[in-house]
């Protein structure tokens, strides 16, 4: 197949690449730009694990073909905070025992920084439905919601 | 579920865990994250059939397709073809007949993972099918298709205590009941992965793994003489739940064999719908059960038998069986026990390890029997168990006398203030159309591998720098292990624990600390690591005392330094100290091994294991009697584990064995169908999202033995293992009847209460 040419932000800078027409954003992110906490956990969009921002909206992106996102901006976790400036919300996973396993975290704290800046109001009900598009097995969520109200209190 | 509120943040913790930020950030590197461009791709050719021989493997069309490089078969594997934990009866790749839908016929291996995927459409297996056995109790009839040469009989366990015949008939009433249990799917986030490097005399895989020596000694047996030495390394692992406790010996040693024959890097990942079809579950089991009760509240006696479904080949079966056996009859004193367990081979997925390990399954029989007996007696539940429960002295249903310490007691009397118990059992379900139930379920877990001998080896060692760094084959699979140990190193040393740091395993490197599985890692792991790090001490303290001019007996370490107790004029630096014992050439590096004998049993009883953990749980429960919705408003753990190293840690692990356990207990069932699994995705088959997991109330008492580290316990598993009996005692408190059989969803219940009112 003849590859597509597609230019976009990621994580802030801009970039252009060749890309394979079939290939989903998840793929091209994790095997082809190096941004390999974007995860892949079921590859139809049920687990979350590969949540991106694309133009500022989580999305699942193995249910993104890598071509659309032309000319948008695309923001993975590793976009989200450093090691010396953390995001408010991976602060507070680490200080909550919101971590075990950690191979939801990524699209997890994509979603709750999204939560964070955009309904930081939100009740608890509405938290926990924000987040039920992110699955995760070891840790039975409450510790994240926790993490999520003190990043939101700051 | 209604949103609960969160009235109890949960505090701050003192030491994070040490993998936590990096995690956060997304800079951990799993398995895949790993792979470079030369890498070629494995797909495994699967069995579309549950029973069949096969006649003819023809893969010259799939080798055709560009970018295969190569097809490997049976044929192809220079070692043996056998392997698995208890019995040697999986071939990596069948060659004479398959016996699941899913087995593996042959690898595909190639430049792209597409590739891959369209030459394992174009090999072309010719089989025979065979009649196929899905049922259990048809599986051991005369005449039922045989699975494996020595018939269908995986193993047979039992528990005699006392005479139960007796037991029966002396008992004012006897209730009986017939119970089951689904297979429940791990269903970790990160499926099976391994990445395989060969080298010129040995073979290097990296991948998704519980138990790095057991992964070396299966790859060993597959590539045989071919490849003198073998080197596993323990990527990061994204959940294993024991669902990674033997799977990865095959995902493992196809990779390697991929990497063997082509001599390049290979890495097998499994997508999630070959995960679900490919890796051992939680067994399915029917428990027969009576237990006889005295009209003063007293069990008499307790006859069960137990039937697993074990899958087409043996996996953990038995030792599944074993526990599931020897918990049977709850954690209660039961003078007479007639316990018979049977694990059989179906055409079904494989059986095997998952948390809590064959308890989920015995807790929800005995459980909710002891409700129904409750009922009989016209007794509170909470009552009658408090009547019969297993205290410090007490003999246990296995016949051993108990001499370690037994937290239960306080556990029940904990959950049943803080759950308000007394008071909503009073309140009654309610008038109208939404019933609410309160019930309470126990569990007993003993200490390490069940029944068997145990041992681990750590070594703890200090650099000329003052760093400690510590070595074990147990691994970090989300547990926070690696952050226990830190704590009990720093705590023997007096060290801040970011001096102290936890080698990821390698089997090149780390001293084989037997499987992390069992609930095992703080116990065994944790004694082994505070064993040299007290031997370490001991070193330091010797040089310390001639540093400070006092005996090394009185030599206090903490904060960094040493100094003499009583003392203020002298301390020594950590670092001081440890250049001084370096100046003088003493080896800094220790190795403590922790053995935990074979117990002694035997014709159905003795002992299980020195140390046991308990816990109690209540859940409350709303159940929409139009349309059978379960869900669960309120939820109380109390666990005593001994000692507690890191109390978030400990609460976290309850909060999630409990989230686990109300997938299981509501919502979690893998069907299957001739052999077919329905349900493999995240769409049909439904794990707990935030919306279903309501507050989790945790109670911890703290009652320590000599056995673990400071007296700790392990906490792993038993935060799953009352759930489904908890939810399913609050069910029947709602409707006012038992449902034998879960998960509770809409369909079941409604359909439970339908019968219920055709009948009255």
């Amino acid at each position: 197949m003849r590859k597509v040419r597609v230019s976009f932000t990621l994580n802030g800078l801009k970039k252009t690449d060749e890309v394979e027409p079939n290939q989903t954003l998840c793929d091209y992110l994790h095997d082809v730009a190096g941004t390999t906490s974007v995860k892949k956990g079921c590859d139809t969009g049920e687990c979350g694990a590969c949540t991106v921002l694309l133009d500022d909206m989580p999305v699942t992106s193995c249910l993104v073909l890598a071509p659309q996102v032309e000319g948008r901006d695309v923001v993975t976790v590793e976009g989200l905070g450093t090691k010396l400036v953390p995001n408010p919300v991976q602060q507070a996973f680490v200080e909550h025992d919101a971590v075990q396993c950690g191979y939801c975290i990524p699209g997890m704290i994509v979603t709750l920084s999204w939560v964070r800046e955009h309904v930081p109001r939100a009740s608890d009900a509405e938290i926990k439905r924000l987040m039920s598009g992110n699955l995760c097995r070891c840790t039975g969520y409450l510790q994240q919601i926790e993490a999520l109200k003190a990043a939101i209190k700051g | 579920m209604t949103a609960q509120k969160l009235e109890e943040p949960i505090r701050r913790l003192e030491v994070p865990r040490l993998d936590a930020l990096e995690k956060a950030l997304g800079e951990t590197k799993y398995t895949t994250d790993n792979v470079e461009e030369d890498a070629l791709y494995v797909r495994v050719v699967r069995s579309p059939h549950p029973h069949a021989l096969i006649r003819r493997i023809d893969s010259s069309r799939a080798e055709r397709v560009p970018g295969v490089v190569r097809i490997a078969t049976a044929r192809d594997i220079p070692g043996s073809n056998y392997i698995g934990y208890v019995v040697q009866d999986r071939p990596l790749l069948c060659h004479d007949k398959v016996r699941f839908v899913g087995d593996s016929v042959a690898l595909v291996i190639a430049d792209t993972s597409e590739s891959a995927e369209l030459g394992v459409q174009e090999v072309k297996v010719d089989y025979e099918e065979l009649p196929a056995v899905f049922d259990p109790g048809e599986a051991l009839k005369p005449g039922a298709p045989k699975i494996h040469p020595g018939g269908n009989l995986t193993a047979r366990h039992f528990v005699r205590l006392g005479d139960a015949e007796e037991g029966l008939v002396r008992a004012d009433f006897v209730v009986r009941g017939t119970y089951s249990t689904p297979i429940q799917e791990q269903a970790y986030l990160e499926t099976e992965a391994a990445l395989a490097y060969p080298k010129s005399d040995s073979m290097v895989v990296l991948g998704s793994m519980q138990n790095p020596f057991m992964v070396k000694k299966a790859m060993a047996t597959v590539l045989g003489r071919a490849v003198p030495n073998v080197r596993i390394i323990q990527a990061p692992t994204g959940g294993g739940f024991g669902g990674k406790q033997d799977a990865p010996d095959e995902v493992c040693s196809m990779a390697a064999l991929a990497a063997w024959l082509t001599k390049r890097p290979a890495l097998l990942a499994f997508s999630r719908e070959e995960s679900a079809a490919f890796h051992p579950k939680r067994h399915p089991m029917i428990f027969d059960r009576e237990m006889g009760v005295s009209s003063d509240g007293k069990i008499t006696a307790v006859r069960a038998s137990i039937l697993a479904d074990g899958g087409a080949y043996a996996s953990l079966s038995e030792r599944v069986l074993f526990v599931a056996v020897t918990t049977a009859a709850g954690p209660y004193e039961i003078p007479n026990v007639h316990i018979d367990g049977t694990t059989v081979y179906t055409n079904n997925v494989p059986m095997g390890a998952f948390r809590g390990f064959g308890k989920p399954q015995a807790s929800f029989a005995a459980e909710l029997q002891m409700d129904e007996a409750a009922e009989r007696l016209g007794m509170d539940p909470a009552e009658f168990r408090l009547r019969n429960i297993l205290k410090a002295g007490s003999t246990a249903p296995t016949g051993q006398v108990l001499t370690s310490s037994v937290g239960l007691e306080e556990c029940l009397v904990r959950a049943r203030a803080d759950s308000a118990w007394d008071a909503k059992r009073r309140t009654g379900p309610g008038q109208g159309e939404k019933k609410r139930g309160i019930g309470m379920a126990c569990t007993i877990h003993p200490e390490g591998l069940n029944g068997e001998a145990d041992a681990a080896t750590a070594s703890v060692e200090i650099t000329a720098v003052g760093q400690v760094v510590v070595k074990t084959g147990l691994t970090e699979y989300g547990q926070g292990i690696h952050t226990g140990f830190v704590h009990i190193v720093s705590k023997v040393l007096g060290t801040s624990p970011d001096r102290v740091s936890v080698v990821m395993p390698d089997t090149d490197v780390v001293p084989d600390s037997g499987p992390t599985v069992a609930s095992r890692s703080t116990v065994f792991g944790g004694k082994a690591i505070l064993l040299a790090a007290e031997k370490l001490r001991g070193k330091l303290a010797k040089v310390a005392s001639e540093m400070l001019s006092c005996p090394p007996e009185v030599i206090v370490f903490e904060g960094d330094t040493a100094r003499c107790q009583g003392r203020d004029d002298g301390r020594v630096g950590f670092e001081e100290l440890v250049s001084e014992c370096f100046r003088r050439k003493l080896n800094l590096k220790e190795e403590g091994t922790f053995v935990k004998p074979l117990p002694f049993w035997e014709a159905g009883h003795g002992d299980l294991s020195p140390s046991y953990t308990f816990a109690v749980h209540v859940a409350e429960v709303e159940v929409d009697t139009e349309t059978g919705k379960v869900e669960v408003v309120n939820y109380t753990a109390a666990h005593e584990s001994g000692t507690v190293i890191s109390r978030d840690q400990f609460e976290s692990q309850i909060i999630g064995g409990v989230a686990q356990g109300l997938g299981y207990a509501l919502m979690e069932e893998l069907i299957l169908k001739d052999g077919i699994i329905r349900n493999k995705t995240f769409l049909d088959y439904h794990i707990p999202t935030a919306a279903d997991v309501p507050h989790i109330r945790t109670i911890i008492v703290e009652a320590p033995d000599d056995f673990g580290p400071f007296g700790a316990k392990g906490v792993g598993e038993a935060g799953i293992e009352p759930v489904a009996a908890a939810v399913g005692n609050a069910v029947y408190n709602a409707l006012g009847f038992p449902i034998r059989r879960f998960p509770f969803t809409p369909e079941r219940v409604y359909e439970a209460i339908e019968e219920r009112a055709s009948r009255s």
